[in-house]
C-alpha cells in the first residue's frame, strides 16, 4: 500500500469508529475497502483498524474477517461478507472436536456479520490433528450472551456435524489455522494496545483534573509511578505487536505479542483502575466499558497466561530462544 | 576482509553482520574465554584486550566508528551487531565490552581537536580501558549535587573529591570525569567534564567488592588532581550536557547487546526444562516475553540512536523494560536449575550465580527505575510538578 493511500486509509477509519459501532462499523469498514486491504496488504490494513477501533471501544466483524483471510487456501470461494470463522472459546485452541465422523462445533460469534452464510470451524480429534470444515448458518444452533461486555454482539455457536462438511485435513487443516491464527493474535495485540493506550489517557486524565490535598493527584510520586509504568507495559506491547509484523517466525511472534499485550492490559488495568479510584468505579464514568472489553479480548485466542506456558512450551520443542527480528 | 577496504560503507547490515558471523566461525578458537567459570576481574580483562586486539585488526571494531578516529565508518547500526554476535556467543562478558559504547561517542563529539583521534583508537584496540567518574557517595540517583570540584591554575584544572561505582578504575587508563567548576549552589549547570588520565599524581583506587564477588565497581579519590586545560570535554559548565549525552548512549548498542546476552543464557537452560514442568514452562515463556519486549522496542532506539537521534526521556522506557527483562531471565534460570545456583559449586553454578546475583542491581545502576518513571511521568505524561 502506497503511503499516501495507507495515510486515507488510517483517516478514514479514525473517522467511522468515531461515529459507528457493531454491525454499522462493519459496513463503513467494508465502504473504505477494508476486505480489499485485508487480502492485499494486512500489515497496513490490520494495525490501522483494530488499533482504531480498540481506542475508541467500539468492534466490528474485523475478527471474523482477519481469521477468514487465507480461506481461499482450502478451496472455500464464498466471499467473506457470507462467511465467519468461529472463535475457539477461552482455554480452547479449536472450537469443537472431532471423533471418527462425529464432528461438534462449539465456539463464539463476536459480532459477525448478518450476512453470514457460511461458519467455517477447525476442530481437532484426540490426537490434536485438526480438521476444518464449513456448515451452513442456518444448520446451527446459536444463542445469545450477554456476558462481561454487552456492547459485543456475543453469540454462543454449536452445531453437530460429520466429515461431509470438511474443507481440509491433516497439513494443510493444520497450517491454515495456524497461520489464521497468528494474523488474528497480531490483530488482538493491536486492538489491545488501543484500548489501554485510552485506559492510560483517561487515567492520565483523571490524575491532572484531579485535587486532593490542595494538588493535584498526578503530582504525587506513588501515582506517577503507577502511570509510568502502565505507559512502559503499553509501550513495550505496541513495539511487540509492530515488530510482529517484521518477524520471519510469524506464529511465536504474533503469539508474543498476544502475550505482551495481555500482561500490559493486567498492568494498565489495574493502575488505571486504581488512579481513576471510586469515579472508575461508577457505570457513569465511561472507563469500565474499556476495562471490561480489555479483558475480554486478552481472553481470545489464547490470554496472556495461557499464551506464556505454550511459548515456553514452544521454546523447549525447539531447544533454542529465537531473536525473532534482526537489527 | 581487508581492513582498508571501504566495502561496509555501501552495504546493509544484514551483509555486515553475514561477514562478521563468518569471521567470527574462522576464529572461534582465539575467541572463546580461556576461563570456563564467570571468571575473574583480571581474566575478564585479559581475555577481552585480546579479543578487542583481534577484532580491531580485523577491522570489525572500527567498523561504525569515524574515520577522523580511527574507524573505517559506515553504519554505526555495525556496532550494536557486533556486540550482538560476540555476547550472544559469551565470546566476551557483555557489561566488559559495553564500555567503548558508553563513553567513546562523548569524547568523539565533545573533545577538543584532536584527542579522539589520539586516545579512540588504543580504546577501540584494547589498549586502554576507561572508566567512568559520574556518581559520588552523595549524589546517586541525584547526581546534580556532586561535590567534587575542579578549580582552574593557569590553563590547567586541580581535581578534588570522591568518586564511586567507578567500573573498573583500578584497570583503567583514562576516565571520563564530572567535576564541579563553578562556585555556588548551580546544580546541574555547574559541572564540567574532562578526560582524566588515571596515572595521574593523587589518584588512588580502592576496588569495591559486590555481593555477587566481583570486584568490578572501585571508589576513586582525587587529590589535587593535575588536569590540563585541553582535556575538559563540551564548554565548562555545560557537563551536564556531556553527562546527558553518555546515558542517553547507553542506552544504544550497549542495551541491545545486554539484550543478547540475556537470551544466550536463556538459551543455555532450555534443554533442561521438562515439557511437562508448567512452572519452569511459564517462568520461560515470560523471560523470553520480556527479551524480546526489550528487543522490539529497542530495535527502535538503535535505528534512532545510529541516525543521531538520541531520544531523551524515551529511552528511559528502554531501561525499565531491559532492567525487568534482565531479572525475570536469571529468576527464570535460577528456578530452570533446579538448585544449582544455591548448592552448587560447578563452573556452571558459579556463572549463574554471579549473574543472577548481579541482576538484582539491573534496576539500580545507570539510573534507577524509579528515577527513570520520574523522567517517564514527567516528560512522556507530562504530569504536573510537585507543587
Amino acid at each position: 500500500m502506497e503511503v499516501d493511500d495507507l495515510a486515507m486509509f488510517d483517516k478514514a477509519v479514525s473517522g467511522l469508529v468515531a461515529r459507528f459501532d457493531g454491525h454499522r462499523l462493519t459496513d463503513a469498514l467494508d465502504g473504505v475497502g477494508w476486505l480489499d486491504i485485508l487480502a492485499e496488504d494486512p500489515a497496513a490494513g490490520v494495525p490501522a483498524v483494530f488499533r482504531a477501533q480498540g481506542e475508541a471501544v467500539v468492534w466490528s466483524s474485523g475478527l471474523h474477517d482477519a481469521l477468514g483471510a487465507h480461506l481461499a487456501q482450502l478451496g472455500h470461494d464464498a466471499p467473506l461478507q457470507a462467511t465467519a470463522v468461529v472463535v475457539p472459546l477461552p482455554r480452547s485452541h479449536v472450537a469443537g472436536r472431532r471423533i471418527g465422523n462425529d464432528i461438534t462445533i462449539n465456539g463464539l460469534l463476536l459480532g459477525a456479520r448478518p450476512t453470514t452464510e457460511w461458519l467455517v470451524a477447525t476442530v481437532a480429534n484426540v490426537d490434536g490433528q485438526l480438521s476444518v470444515l464449513r456448515i451452513q448458518m442456518r444448520d446451527t444452533e446459536l444463542s445469545s450472551r450477554g456476558g462481561l461486555d454487552p456492547a459485543i454482539e456475543v453469540q454462543r455457536v454449536t452445531a453437530g456435524t460429520d466429515a461431509s462438511s470438511l474443507l481440509a485435513d491433516g497439513d494443510l487443516a493444520g497450517s491454515w489455522w495456524t497461520a489464521s491464527v497468528a494474523l488474528g493474535r497480531r490483530a488482538l495485540s493491536h486492538q489491545l494496545c488501543g484500548v489501554l493506550s485510552s485506559m492510560l489517557d483517561s487515567a492520565r486524565s483523571h490524575a491532572i483534573e484531579r485535587h486532593q490535598f490542595g494538588h493535584p493527584i498526578g503530582s504525587f510520586q506513588a501515582v506517577r509511578h503507577k502511570l509510568a509504568e502502565a505507559y512502559v507495559a503499553l509501550a513495550g506491547a505496541q513495539a511487540m505487536a509492530d515488530m510482529a509484523w517484521e518477524s520471519d517466525d510469524v506464529e511465536l511472534a504474533a503469539m508474543t505479542a498476544k502475550i505482551a499485550a495481555g500482561r500490559a492490559c493486567a498492568t494498565v488495568g489495574a493502575h488505571a483502575q486504581q488512579v481513576l479510584a471510586g469515579v472508575g468505579f461508577t457505570a457513569e464514568h465511561p472507563f469500565h466499558h474499556a476495562m471490561k472489553r480489555a479483558v475480554l479480548i486478552d481472553r481470545l485466542l489464547g490470554s496472556a497466561d495461557d499464551l506464556t506456558v505454550m511459548a515456553g512450551h514452544d521454546l523447549v520443542t525447539r531447544g533454542l530462544a529465537p531473536r525473532l527480528v534482526e537489527l | 576482509v581487508a581492513v582498508t577496504s571501504p566495502a561496509f560503507l555501501d552495504i546493509g547490515v544484514g551483509e555486515f553482520r553475514t561477514g562478521l558471523v563468518a569471521w567470527i566461525q574462522k576464529h572461534l578458537g582465539d575467541l572463546r574465554p580461556f576461563y570456563s567459570d564467570h571468571g575473574t576481574t583480571d581474566e575478564l580483562l585479559e581475555h577481552l584486550r585480546k579479543v578487542q586486539r583481534l577484532l580491531f585488526e580485523g577491522g570489525w571494531m572500527r567498523w561504525g566508528w569515524p574515520e577522523e578516529v580511527g574507524g573505517l565508518g559506515g553504519n554505526p547500526i555495525f556496532r550494536a551487531v557486533l556486540g550482538e554476535e560476540l555476547t550472544s556467543r559469551a565470546l566476551v562478558h557483555s557489561a566488559a565490552f559495553s564500555m567503548p559504547e558508553v563513553l567513546g561517542p562523548a569524547v568523539v563529539r565533545f573533545g577538543r581537536a584532536g584527542l579522539a583521534a589520539a586516545v579512540v583508537p588504543p580504546m577501540l584496540r584494547g589498549d586502554e580501558l576507561w572508566c567512568q567518574g559520574f556518581s559520588e557517595p552523595d549524589a546517586g540517583s541525584d547526581l546534580g549535587s556532586l561535590r567534587t570540584s575542579a578549580q582552574p591554575d593557569g590553563d590547567d584544572w586541580i581535581i578534588n573529591g570522591q568518586k564511586l561505582w567507578t567500573s573498573w578504575a583500578h584497570h583503567a587508563t583514562r576516565c571520563v570525569l564530572l567535576a564541579r567548576t563553578e562556585g555556588g549552589n548551580l546544580g546541574s549547570r555547574g559541572i564540567s567534564a574532562f578526560l582524566v588520565d588515571m596515572d595521574s599524581p593523587g589518584i588512588d583506587v580502592r576496588p569495591l567488592n559486590t555481593m555477587a564477588g566481583v570486584d568490578e565497581f572501585c571508589e576513586t579519590f582525587f587529590d589535587d588532581v593535575r588536569v590540563p586545560g585541553d582535556r575538559i570535554l563540551g564548554e565548562r559548565g555545560r557537563g551536564w550536557a556531556v553527562a546527558q549525552y553518555i546515558l542517553a548512549c547507553e542506552r544504544g548498542p550497549i542495551f541491545w547487546q545486554r539484550g543478547s546476552w540475556l537470551l544466550h543464557h536463556l538459551g543455555e537452560v532450555i534443554s533442561l526444562v521438562e515439557p511437562g514442568d508448567g512452572t519452569a514452562l511459564a517462568l520461560l515463556g515470560q523471560a523470553y516475553v520480556d527479551v524480546m519486549t526489550l528487543r522490539a522496542r529497542s530495535r527502535t532506539t538503535q535505528r534512532d540512536v545510529a541516525a543521531g537521534d538520541m531520544r531523551g526521556a524515551a529511552s528511559s522506557v528502554d531501561k525499565v523494560l531491559i532492567a525487568s527483562a534482565d531479572r525475570a531471565v536469571f529468576d527464570a534460570c535460577r528456578v530452570i536449575l533446579a538448585g544449582e545456583v544455591e548448592f552448587e559449586d560447578s563452573d556452571r553454578a558459579d556463572r549463574f550465580r554471579k549473574e543472577w546475583l548481579y541482576s538484582r542491581a539491573a534496576t539500580i545502576y545507570g539510573g534507577t527505575s524509579e528515577i527513570q518513571r520520574d523522567i517517564i511521568a514527567a516528560r512522556i505524561l507530562d504530569l504536573p510538578r510537585d507543587s
